[in-house]
This record gives structure tokens, sequence and C-alpha cells, in this order.
């Protein structure tokens, strides 16, 4: 208390001059700046390292890419009839053997359908590899049709009427009735399944985008840069997407595992590949496993793939998460 | 006669009010009678009314686009493979008695040539008036060369809304769609009422204990569970929910009318599933409303934190919540697909699968409509349960 008031006695009474150390003029450190420089992906990268969940959910999706690129030529047994390679049938071995030296995930059980008798290890594989390309293309449809229409739709007040009327009619309609109705007349293909998933996907994403630019539309910046004159695409590109990156980047890093969720879906149903053409997802396993209740008495070949896609999906969304409060730089510093 | 005369007189009632509140509305009656301006001139019931309308559109469209889907269906390859589906022993039959019962048959079903008359006659049987439905069937006899048609059976009906009839669905054929849906939705809709019951019962409580320790353990696990909810594939989940239940605690896994625990494993694994989308905007909400200067000002007048969570916030977050109630009731009616499927339930989710892998299209086409009637339904029920709750909207006078 004593110092404190002889200090600011001294500052108030003595001559300034006494309180600081000349040190002289320096040319060089009138260009340099005292606090570390900002930058906006390198402090986005540095919050999200900072929990040490991300990095294990990052860790588990580089083990799983990994296996995926790698485990079938790791260990590798024909599951698929391909006339092309030479390969005239699939390799099949006795029903559900469990864990060995040939087939490190064991084989498919008697009442598999398609995977009856076949290597899990490679099927598992290859499907994750299949879920994992589906789910990252539609991801990218989505989200380049999300942002481009929805941005168009929260800027552009007369296309809400018709963009609403449109959103209405998807909500009222059950989305697996018109996926019915739809593979009535379309033979499954890739880009048959690619073309049913985003059908609605986008709409949801542009919905959202919407919401957000309206609530951002109007602020004073905003105002601004309309009364100077800039045009529609300046104001979307520059003023209300770049506010917006953190949405983005969570909603595309979120739509993967919601892909891949979806094909499981239409797995289920039996709308999604034919496997015998050769393509194998996680869903159409997961759907091998339980459509004759096979799993009930051979619990293990239903633990398989979810051991794969739980932690692929789990990893996927939170990671999604935790970029959405890095990417806001409201959180940085 | 008792159909056609209650079904006019609703059909007049609904039409009268909604003449009345335009008019009301637009002050063109009553404009000086402040009880029935406040009452049907608000503008909650117009903009009500206005969502309904424009659900409507949708719904018209929607049955417009499945209509025409459906005949592409149908009119492919000519006819012949419809035909073959629907008269039982076409390869056995002179083909000229086939093909005159397979054009009975579709005119039964309500195709004929003219897709435009068609397309008329289903909007009018499926406009809710009462009308009466006949079916004819015939009996041909060969007489040298020509065959005779005799008209021996009707089968006439009075109904008030007609999807059509099911002819390839499982131990339904020739069944009214209509019948057929409304029996299923009695078994979806004891599951899915439990579940709904489980979900709000749970679903609340663990949004409140969430906002109230925010980044405490409880918080956590009940964001690592919503997660989890949200990113393992929905098949999946049911699948770890059925391990659980079934095989540990021993839940019969199939579905049994006699047996009314076999309810219990979907309706509780729904009502879990349920249980994550309620509590994340629980919490969502709570977390806003406790940042407000009223709670604040709450906290400095020294009430306790458990008074002001239940009395002054709780009650505000409410609000936005109670509107997607009504929704979830009625849905139960429609029963969930997969839940249905892995369970065994012959509910409407089973319906609708065995209706498409029978490519049964009437009863696909109805579920469509029913379905949509039921969300139109359900806006107006969220906008008055709104209405009550939320003291700031209100139909009296201000």
């Amino acid at each position: 208390m004593e110092n404190s008031i002889r200090d600011i006695d001294s500052a108030i009474y003595h001559n300034v001059e006494d309180l600081f150390t000349v040190v002289g003029e320096s040319e060089e450190s009138i260009e340099k700046l005292s606090s570390a420089p900002y930058s906006y992906w390198r402090e986005t990268f540095k919050q999200l390292f900072k929990r040490p969940l991300v990095i294990v959910c990052i860790a588990l999706l580089v083990i799983i890419l990994f296996f995926t690129i790698f485990g079938p030529i790791m260990n590798y047994h024909p599951i698929v009839a391909d006339p092309a390679h030479g390969v005239i049938s699939a390799e099949q071995f006795d029903a559900n053997l469990p864990w060995n030296a040939t087939n490190w995930f064991g084989t498919g059980g008697a009442n598999m359908g398609y995977f009856t008798k076949l290597d899990l290890w490679s099927c598992v594989w290859v499907g994750t590899r299949l879920s994992l390309v589906l789910g990252t293309v539609v991801a990218l449809i989505d989200t380049a049709l999300g942002i481009l229409v929805g941005s168009l739709w929260g800027y552009f007040r007369r296309l809400d009427p018709i963009l609403i009327e449109l959103r209405n009619f998807v909500n009222n309609v059950p989305s697996l009735l018109l996926y019915f109705l739809l593979m009535q007349f379309l033979k499954p293909s890739f880009w048959v399944i690619v073309f049913l998933l985003c059908m609605f996907g986008w709409l949801g994403l542009a919905g959202f985008i919407r919401n957000q630019i309206i609530i951002i539309r109007n602020r004073e910046y905003n105002i601004a840069s309309q009364t100077l004159g800039s045009s529609p695409k300046a104001m979307i590109t520059h003023n209300l997407l770049p506010y917006l990156v953190s949405v983005i980047v969570t909603v595309v890093s979120t739509a993967i595992p919601e892909a891949i969720s979806s094909e499981v879906g239409l797995a289920f149903f039996g709308l999604s590949f034919s496997p015998s053409q050769g393509d194998i997802t996680l869903g159409q396993l997961l759907t091998s496993v339980t459509e004759k209740g096979e799993w009930i008495d051979n619990p293990n070949l239903l633990v398989i793939p979810l051991i794969v896609m739980i932690p692929l999906t789990i990893a996927f969304f939170y990671v999604g998460l935790a970029l959405a409060d890095a990417t806001d730089p409201k959180n940085h510093r | 006669m008792a159909v056609y005369l209650i079904g006019y007189t609703l059909i007049a009632l609904v039409v009268l009010f909604v003449v009345f509140v335009q008019l009301v509305y637009h002050r063109v009656i009553f404009s000086n009678n402040a009880k029935i301006q406040t009452i049907f001139g608000h503008p909650l019931l117009i903009y009500s009314l206005r969502r309904i309308g424009s659900a409507l559109i949708s719904i018209l469209l929607a049955i417009m686009a499945t209509f025409f889907l459906i005949r592409f269906k149908v009119e492919a390859n000519g006819g012949i493979e419809f035909c073959k589906k629907i008269v039982t022993n076409w390869d056995k039959m002179n083909p000229t008695i086939a093909l005159a019962q397979c054009q009975n048959a579709k005119a039964n079903l309500g195709i004929t040539d003219n897709w435009f008359v068609d397309l008329v006659t289903y909007f009018y049987n499926i406009l809710p008036f009462p009308k009466t439905i006949c079916l004819t069937g015939y009996s041909e006899e060969v007489i040298g060369d020509t065959v005779v048609f005799m008209v021996n059976t009707s089968d006439c009906r009075n109904t008030i809304m007609y999807l059509g009839r099911a002819y390839f669905t499982t131990a339904a054929n020739g069944q009214f769609v209509t019948d057929i849906i409304f029996s299923k939705m009695g078994v979806s809709f004891k599951i899915g009422i439990i579940a709904v019951i489980v979900e709000i019962a749970l679903g609340y409580p663990m949004g409140i204990l969430m906002a109230k320790h925010k980044d405490g353990v409880i918080d956590k696990v009940g964001n690592a569970y919503i997660i989890s909810i949200d990113a393992i594939p929905g098949v999946a989940y049911y699948y770890i929910w059925m391990i659980i239940l079934c095989t540990l605690i021993g839940l019969p896994n199939r579905y049994d009318v006699a047996n009314p625990l076999t309810l219990l494993a979907p309706a509780l694994t729904m009502g879990f599933t349920g249980m994550a989308g309620i509590a994340l905007w629980v919490r969502r909400y709570m977390l806003d409303e406790f940042n407000s200067d009223y709670v604040k000002f709450a906290r400095a007048k020294g009430l306790s934190e458990n008074r002001i969570a239940a009395v002054h916030v709780l009650r505000n977050a409410i609000v936005p919540l109670v509107r997607s109630i009504p929704a979830a009731i009625l849905g139960a009616l429609l029963g969930t697909f997969y839940l249905e499927n892995i369970y065994h339930v012959p509910g409407v989710g089973g319906l609708l699968v065995d209706a498409n892998n029978t490519n049964d299209f009437y009863v696909l086409q109805g579920i469509i409509i029913i379905s949509a009637l039921i969300s139109v339904v359900s806006y107006l029920l969220g906008d008055i349960v709104t209405a009550i709750v939320d003291p700031r909207v209100s139909f009296t006078k201000e």
C-alpha cells in the first residue's frame, strides 16, 4: 500500500523521464511486432490438437484408413467373382471358422447370403473401402450443392417460397418410401446409390446455411458493403461465406459418417449394391449377418463389422465437432 | 346414408370455418367486434391455415409423382408383365379370357388406358368426402367362338377416403388399403406410445441435469451418448441395444400378440434413441436461458439454483420443445421401419417393406398419403400446443 502510493506520487511529482531508460533509436524495430503473428489455420490446428480425444480419433481414422488400403494386400482371399482378373469364383472355406492364420477375422457363417463361407478379413476391408469412398463422394456433392443453393437461398429472398415448398415436400414424405419407389426403376450402381444418398442430403444443408445467412445478412458490415455497391457474388463470397467457414467445415466432416450410416440403412432394405457384382459395403456385411439371425448363434460375426464401423463413424463425427469449435475465431487466443 | 350425412356436414363445417376465418382476418365481416376479431382473426390461426394449405399442395405433388411412377411400372413391356402378376395361372389360360380378366382386375384397381381420367378418379377417391365404391367381378362363358362376360358379383361399400385395394401384399389380397393401414397402426402405436413416454420421461431430466452440471461428469457422459447416437448407423445401434436388452437382460426378441412383454424391447430401444435428441435440445435451450438477465436477477435475489432451474429456466426453455410433442405422438402411429423389421412387428413399417417387396403400389401410395396427412395434423396441433404453453402467444385480448 505504502509502496504503491509512493509510486503514484513519484509519477505525478517527478519528471516523467526518470521512470524510463532511454535505449536510443532503432530503424529495424519499427517494422517488428512484439506479439506473434496470427495465422487463422495455424491457430485452428493448435486449438484442435489441444484435445487428447481428437488425437485418439485421428489415430483411429489413420489406422482404419491404413487397413482399408493395405488390409486386402496383406492377406487377400478372393471374395468377388472377377473374370477380368482370372478369378472365376470367390474362394470358399468352411462356414464360421474362428480367427486363424489363414482367415484373420474368421469366415462367414452358413446363412449369410453372399458372404457365406467367405474370408471376413478381405470382406471387411474391401467393404470399408467402398463405404468410405461412397461417404466421401456423397459428402462432397452434398456440401457443394448445399453451400451453393443455401447461399443463394439465404441471399435472394425471392427464392424462399420455392425452396421452402421443396423442403416441406421432402419433410412430408418419408424418404425411404421414395427410395423404394425409385429403386423400382433404377438398377443399383455406384452413381445410382450416390444419387439416392444425395437426393435429400443437400437440401437439409442448404436450409441450414440459409438460416445462418439470414441471421448475418443484415449486420452493419453487410449493409455498408451493399450500400457501397458490392455485387451479390462479392457479397456472398467475401462477406457471408467466410463467416460460415466453421459451420461448413463441421458439416462436411459430419456428412461423411452420415452418408455411411445412410448406406447401411439402404442395405438393410436391400436397396444398396448387389454384392455379387463385386460391390461390397459395410452395410451389406451387417445386413447379411442379421438378415437370417445368424448373429444370435455366432455373435462374433456381428461384432467384426461393428468393430470397424463404430470407431470409424464416431471418430469422424467427433473430429467434426471439435473442428467446429477450433475453426471458430471467437475461440482463438 | 349416415356416412354421407356426417361426411358432408363435416366438410361443410371445415369449409365454412376457413372462409369465416379469412373474412374476419381481412376485416370484411365483424370488423368492429373485438372478441371475434381476437379469436378468429388471430395471426397464429391464419399462419397455421397457410401452413396446412402449403402442406396440402406438397401432398398433392407427392401423390402425382408417385402416381406416374407407378403407371410407368404398370405399363412396362406393354403391360404383360403386370398382367402375369395379377392374373393367377396366366400361362395356362385361354389368352382372350386371360386378357379380359386382366382388364377387369386393372379396372378394379383404377387402371384404364386413359391416364388423365385415372388421375382424376384417384383424386376423387382420396378426397375425404363420402362416396360409394363398387368392385365388379365377371364370370366368363365361352359360347361358340365368342366369350360372353356376365356380371356376377358386385362388392359395394360406403367409404370416406378410398386409397385403393391391396393386390399383392401377403394375406391381405383384395382388402381396402385404408383397412390394412389402420389395423397395422394399432400395433405400431402400442410400441410408439411407450417409446414416446420413455423418451419424454428420460430425455427431459437428462437435458436438465446436463445443463445444470455443465462441463461436469454428467454433461460429458450425456454428450458422449448423444454423439454416439448421432454417429453410429441406426441399424448397428439397434442391434447393440438388442444384444443388451434381449441377450443380456433376457427380454423376448420376437413380437407376439399374446405377450405384451415383447413390446418392451423395441419400445425401449426407440425411447433410448429419441431421448438423446430431446436431451440435446433441452440442454441447449436451458443454457441459453441461464445466461439471460432475469436468471441473474433471480440469483441476485437469493433464490436457490434448483428453484431457478425448475421454475424460471425450464418454463421458458420448454416452449420451443413442446411443439414437437404432438408430432412425436402422431408419428408413433407410423412406427419405425427398422425396428419393426428387426423385431418382426406386424406394423406399418413392416407393411411398407412387404408392400415394396411384392410391388403393391397402392399400399405404398396409401402410406405416403396417410403419413403426409399425419404430418399436416401435427403441424396444426403443434401450433395449438405452443399457443397454450407460451403466454406470449395468446388467443385472448392483450
